[in-house]
C-alpha cells in the first residue's frame, strides 16, 4: 500500500489515542505487511502507546467498520507496550529516589518534561520517556553536578540512576538568542515552580508550555523532531490550565509567535488539536505551508530526529542545521541565527 | 486451585482482543502472551484477585455475569480450566 495511506492510518490511530475518542478513518484494506509498517513507524516515533490506545478505541463495530491488528502481530505489540509500562514505572521510582536524595542534601530539583508531561495523558504509563530531566537553580547546580562526569557542551550533565538515564540542566529553557534567554529567565523566576501530579516539583503550566514549545523548536532547528514531542505539545495545550493570553504575550516577548503559529497549525491539522487551544492565528497560507514542511521533517526524523542521526556532536548538529537553514530562517530567524552562533562555538550537541 | 504466579500476570484488552501477559521464564524482559475470549478474560480477572477457587465458584461467577444456565456454565468453565492448566496458568 502507498506510504501516504499508511501514514494516514498511523495518524488516525495516534489522534484516537491522543484524545481517547474515535476518529474518522480512511477505508482501506490493510495487509499484515502494511500493519508491520505502521507499527514500525509508530515505534520509530515512540508513539506505540498512543497507537495501542487508538487500536482499542477504533476496534471494529458490529457493522465491521474499524481497525484491528492481525492476530499474529498482537503478542509482539502487547509485549512492546508492556515494556513501556514497565519502563515508566521504573522511571517514576527512579525520579522519586533522585528527589529524595537531592532533597536530603538540601537541594531543590525541578522535573522537566518527560514524566511531568506523561501525567497529562489519560494513560501516563503508555507515554514513553527517554530520560529524567532535572533542573537546578543556579546556586544549587554546582552542588548537584556529579564530580566524576564531564559536563556536556551546553553545561548539562548526563548520568545513570538505577539504570535510568538522567540529565541535569542549569537552564529550564532551550533558548539561544541571548536577549530572549535573559527575558525567559525573568519569566521562569516570575512564575516559579509547583508540585506536579506525582508530588514532584515541576514547572508551572505557563512555563511548561514555553518549555515544550522551545524544546521542539530547538530540535526542529537541529536534527529534526518526532511525533511524540508534537503530541506532548498538543496534549499539554489542551490539558494544562494556563492563561492563554499571557502565554501569547510571553511568546511575543520571546519572538516566537510565527513559529508557534506553525506548531499550532501542525497540531490542529495533523493531530486533531481543537482550534480553541491555539493562541496564534495559525490558518494563514504561510503557516500551512511551513506546517507541511514540518510534517515532512517529522516523518523523516522519527523520535527527535534520532532515526535520521548518523553520529553526534556539535559538527553533526551544525551539518543538520545547515541543511535545514532555509526552513529555520522562515520559522524563527533570530533563534536560528543564535543557534548557529552556539553551534560554531561548540555549545550544542 | 489457584492462578499460578498471579502477581506477575497482566490482563490486557485492545479492541476486541483480550490477552494475558506473563513474565517469560525463557527471555529477560519478555512476556508470554496468551489470547483469550471475553468470557475467559472475565474469569481470569476475577480468579487472579482471589487466593483460591474451584470450578463451581467460576461457574457461579459466569451465571451471575452472563445469566447462562448451570450446565453451559459448567461446560465452559471445565474447558477454560483445561486450557489454563495446559499452558501452566492454573495449579491445584
Amino acid at each position: 500500500m502507498a506510504a501516504s495511506n499508511l501514514q494516514n492510518i498511523l495518524f488516525a490511530l495516534v489522534r484516537a489515542g491522543l484524545w481517547e475518542r474515535p476518529v474518522e478513518i480512511p477505508t482501506v484494506d490493510l495487509s499484515v505487511q502494511d500493519w508491520k509498517d505502521i507499527l514500525a513507524a509508530a515505534h520509530s516515533q515512540t508513539v506505540d502507546g498512543l497507537v495501542w490506545r487508538g487500536l482499542d478505541i477504533m476496534a471494529p463495530s458490529a457493522t465491521g467498520e474499524g481497525l484491528e491488528l492481525p492476530a499474529q502481530l498482537l503478542p509482539a505489540f502487547a509485549n512492546a507496550v508492556a515494556s513501556i509500562e514497565d519502563r515508566s514505572a521504573r522511571m517514576e521510582k527512579a525520579a522519586r529516589g533522585l528527589f529524595a536524595g537531592y532533597e536530603g542534601k538540601g537541594l531543590h530539583p525541578v522535573l522537566l518534561k518527560g514524566l511531568s508531561v506523561a501525567a497529562l495523558y489519560d494513560h501516563p504509563e503508555l507515554r514513553e520517556s527517554g530520560d529524567i530531566d532535572l533542573y537546578f537553580p543556579q546556586d544549587e547546580f554546582p552542588k548537584a553536578a556529579p564530580k566524576t562526569v564531564k559536563a556536556k557542551a551546553d553545561g548539562s550533565y548526563a548520568l545513570q540512576f538505577e539504570g535510568v538515564p538522567v540529565e541535569l540542566h542549569p537552564n529550564v529553557l532551550d533558548i539561544e538568542r541571548p536577549s530572549c534567554a535573559r527575558k525567559a529567565s525573568v519569566l521562569i523566576d516570575k512564575y516559579g515552580f509547583v508540585a506536579g501530579p506525582q508530588g514532584l516539583r515541576t514547572t508551572v503550566p505557563q512555563t511548561t508550555m514555553i518549555l515544550l514549545n522551545t524544546h521542539i523548536l530547538k530540535h526542529v532547528l537541529g536534527y529534526g523532531i518526532g511525533l511524540r514531542q508534537m503530541c506532548d505539545y498538543a496534549r499539554a495545550a489542551v490539558a494544562l490550565n494556563y492563561d492563554r493570553e499571557q502565554y501569547r504575550c510571553d511568546l511575543s516577548t520571546l519572538g516566537l509567535l510565527k513559529w508557534t503559529a506553525v506548531l499550532e497549525n501542525f497540531c490542529v491539522r495533523f493531530l486533531g488539536m481543537p482550534e480553541s487551544a491555539c493562541v496564534c492565528c495559525s490558518s494563514d497560507f504561510d503557516s500551512e505551508k511551513l506546517a507541511d514542511s514540518l510534517l515532512k521533517m517529522v516523518l523523516k526524523g522519527g523520535n527527535f530526529g534520532l532515526d535520521a542521526r548518523k553520529g553526534s556532536g556539535p559538527l553533526r548538529t551544525l551539518a543538520a542545521f545547515l541543511s535545514n537553514l532555509g526552513f529555520s530562517l522562515r520559522l524563527a530567524p533570530s533563534e536560528a541565527f543564535w543557534t548557529i552562533v552556539s553551534l560554531v562555538k561548540g555549545r550544542l550537541s | 486451585m489457584k492462578i499460578t504466579d498471579r502477581e506477575n500476570i497482566r490482563l490486557r484488552k485492545v479492541g476486541r482482543n483480550y490477552m494475558i501477559l506473563r513474565e517469560s521464564k525463557d527471555a529477560v524482559n519478555m512476556n508470554d502472551v496468551y489470547t483469550l475470549n471475553e468470557t475467559a478474560a472475565f474469569l481470569m480477572e476475577r480468579a487472579k484477585a482471589v487466593e483460591s477457587f474451584d470450578e463451581a465458584i467460576l461457574a457461579a461467577w459466569l451465571i451471575e455475569e452472563y445469566g447462562i444456565d448451570q450446565t453451559l456454565a459448567d461446560t465452559d468453565v471445565h474447558a477454560i480450566c483445561g486450557v489454563w492448566r495446559e499452558v501452566g496458568l492454573l495449579e491445584d
